[in-house]
């Protein structure tokens, strides 16, 4: 019996020191987090990562994690904060996103929120957010309704163009000269959303689309697509495929039936798949416009270091860069204030920053109390890129230039 | 007259893909609905051949087309064959294919990525003009095999004695063993044809799309609507089902939009299903009571 009775002690005693060990390492996890600098001057910033770290949308996570397992040091040294990122996987989905979201609110009390990378889940836990009062860092989605303007003071910032700034860049070139413009569309959601801010832009603006083709994604021809283009004499055209390869049904249906209009316009979403499906004729045309000079200058710079220091392709280039932007802004504004619990302090003085750095690019005044979006709609500040015999990109000069007829 | 060339060439891949739906009812009353899988599977394996310089392309395709027929055939032997011993209202088989589809789908997404690649085995570029309308020689050669195809296959039906097994083991299979032939084996000779087929199928239309492990799945809406309309007891009724759905979907692409192709071809296996439920060629089944 007293055996007994030694033995349940020992374990009574083991279970109680085990508690007590884990009880000290969550100590020292919440300390790293303090938000106000430490001895050497270092503020912790506990940093919640929200994304598909799982599954085929993946990606949109990993340029998170590649460019903060690239940068994050020079965060450290350039404004003494120190990011201490805790991951939440949403799986791509938007109840996920929800209760992730909600995991790094009220349990971990993170001071600030990176993702998520897709527009509809940002969309889905906007108003949560908001009400949370944590600052919101939003590289990827390019949604306008992820950030509500109407709710002020707003805790969300934005360093991919959004939609509409694209398709007022994109609209003014579609239209030029009057041109009769044509959309073919894949059949998801992209397809639809992208068509309909077309439409919107057109009329408002005046104008309207000839021709409107939706294709299924996988199709196996786009033939009748390309004769009704043809019939309706189409001479500028948008394609706003979800898969490269669909887009490329289109244009080996294009260059079958002799289709060629004066302007093709896509979107980045070419860049995946589509290269390997299509011949040089195919794409020797077409052209995608973004604000971000991905061949030279800290842009291009910011992707080359990811290269190197993952010894990865940057998962999605625009989302690498963006999320460098959105870093330097919110460390700018940490160091600014002196720590990260003065939450209303670090998001006004991310509102009015002087500059943002995007490795050796800078952008001045990037947000404002009424502006959250690094991205304005001038075409002057939009590149127009075409691709080379090898599918590389090429600029073919500035949307305005395409406007003057020099691109 | 666009809509109308397009349709034939296109009702022709259907066809080929039909064909193989047809083989296996005829043969054994059971369908695979793992055939997009095969599909895939046959374009796989001749991307992954591709390196085989030594080989011909032709050899290379043929490679693809005995992979798939004996994934086909085993196929038929370890997850069909089991499941059709309860009598002719025992479809437990249709299940085991979807499971099949699944199983396939993962390993060739985890072997060959989902991202879609390029093949060029089987390759023929250009187009050429055919009544006025320009169609991609791919496509053209396609549809030009299903037509071979099947008449290889309903000539060898008629003329040959593996012919003669097929279709005495299709009408009477307890009679047909009695007299020697054995059904599984007979079945597992479908099976391995017309997976085969499935997969040379494949080989081309991969060349046009390229492979991705799903490319089979938009195809095999359409194929099991040309095997229905035509008729799945007849060898005639892919090549009648695919000329009639693929004019009808283009034509109905052509003049109201694409999205509106695939949706009149469906509707038209309504009607074929209400007016004629054999399909157009089929025999209607006497069962004695």
């Amino acid at each position: 019996m007293k055996i007994q009775a030694l033995k349940r002690t020992a374990m009574v005693g083991v279970a109680v020191a085990s508690l007590l060990s884990m009880a000290a390492c969550g100590g020292s996890d919440a300390s790293e987090g303090t938000g106000a600098p430490d001895a050497d001057g270092i503020i912790t910033v506990k940093l919640g990562m929200v994304g598909p770290m799982t599954g085929p949308a993946a990606l949109y996570s990993r340029y998170m994690q590649q460019t903060l397992e690239t940068y994050g040091d020079h965060f450290e040294a350039e404004y003494d904060v120190r990011f201490d990122v805790i991951e939440e996987d949403d799986q791509a989905s938007p109840e996920e996103t929800a209760r992730a979201v909600s995991r790094l609110i009220n349990e971990a009390n993170v001071d600030v929120i990176l993702g998520p990378p897709m527009s509809g889940n940002a969309i889905q836990v906007a108003e949560v957010i908001q009400r949370s009062q944590v600052p919101w860092l939003l590289a990827g989605p390019t949604a306008d309704e992820a950030v509500d303007y109407s709710i002020q003071p707003n805790w969300a910032f934005q360093t991919n163009y959004t939609n509409t700034q694209h398709v007022a860049v994109l609209g003014e070139l579609l239209f030029a000269d009057d041109a009769k413009v044509g959309v073919v569309y894949s059949a998801d959601g992209y397809g639809q959303a992208g068509l309909a801010q077309l439409e919107a832009w057109a009329s408002e603006n005046g104008h309207a689309i000839a021709v409107e083709e939706a294709l299924q994604p996988g199709s196996s021809d786009a033939n009748a697509i390309v004769s009704r283009l043809r019939s309706e004499g189409v001479d500028a055209l948008y394609m706003v495929i979800t898969q490269g390869a669909d887009t490329a049904t289109v244009t080996r249906a294009m260059t079958q039936a002799d289709v060629a209009p004066a302007v093709v316009m896509t979107t980045p979403s070419i860049l995946t798949d589509f290269k390997d499906l299509a011949e040089p004729s195919e794409w020797a045309n077409i052209q995608f416009l973004d604000p971000r000079n991905f061949l030279e200058g800290g842009d291009a710079e910011v992707l080359d270091a990811v290269r190197e220091e993952t010894g990865e392709a940057p998962a999605v280039p625009t989302g690498n860069i963006g999320t460098y932007a959105i870093l330097d802004a919110y460390a700018q504004a940490v160091q600014e204030v002196g720590g990260t619990t003065d939450r209303e302090a670090v998001r006004k003085a991310m509102e009015d920053l002087e500059a943002v750095h995007i490795a050796s690019k800078t952008i001045e005044q990037p947000f404002s109390a009424e502006d959250h979006s690094l991205y304005d709609d001038e075409p002057a500040n939009w590149l127009a890129y075409g691709f080379d015999e090898d599918f590389n990109l090429v600029v073919k000069g500035t949307a305005q230039d395409c406007l003057e007829g020099n691109c | 007259m666009d809509a109308l060339v397009f349709g034939l060439v296109l009702g022709g891949l259907y066809a080929l893909l039909a064909q193989s739906f047809v083989l296996t009812f005829i043969t054994t009353k059971t369908l695979n609905f793992a055939v997009g899988d095969f599909i895939a599977l046959g374009a796989v394996v001749v991307l992954a051949a591709s390196s085989w310089t030594w080989l011909p392309t032709v050899g290379r395709i043929a490679v693809g087309f005995t992979v798939a027929g004996v994934v086909g055939a085993l196929a038929y032997r370890f997850l069909i064959l089991p499941f059709t011993t309860q009598g002719p209202h025992d479809v437990r088989w249709l299940l085991s294919t979807i499971a099949l589809s699944f199983v396939m789908l993962d390993l060739m997404t985890n072997v060959a990525g989902s991202a879609p690649q390029r093949s060029d085995t089987g390759r023929l570029d250009g187009s050429v003009g055919v009544l006025g309308s320009q169609i991609s020689k791919q496509l053209l050669l396609i549809a030009g095999v299903a037509v071979v195809v099947s008449l290889v296959i309903i000539i060898a039906s008629r003329a040959t004695l593996v012919g003669l097994i097929m279709r005495a083991v299709a009408q009477d299979p307890d009679t047909s063993s009695l007299m020697g032939v054995s059904p599984r084996v007979a079945g597992a000779v479908t099976y391995f044809v017309a997976m085969g087929l499935a997969g040379l199928a494949g080989i081309l239309y991969a060349v046009t799309v390229g492979f991705t492990p799903t490319m089979g799945g938009p195809l095999l809406v359409a194929s099991i609507a040309v095997a229905v309309i035509g008729g799945l007891s007849s060898l005639w009724g892919p090549l009648v089902g695919g000329l009639l759905y693929g004019v009808l979907t283009q034509v109905a692409s052509f003049e109201f939009g694409a999205i509106w192709g695939e949706t009149a071809g469906l509707l038209l296996v309504v009607a074929v299903l209400i007016w004629k439920p054999e399909g157009l060629l089929g025999r209607r089944m006497e069962v004695k009571l």
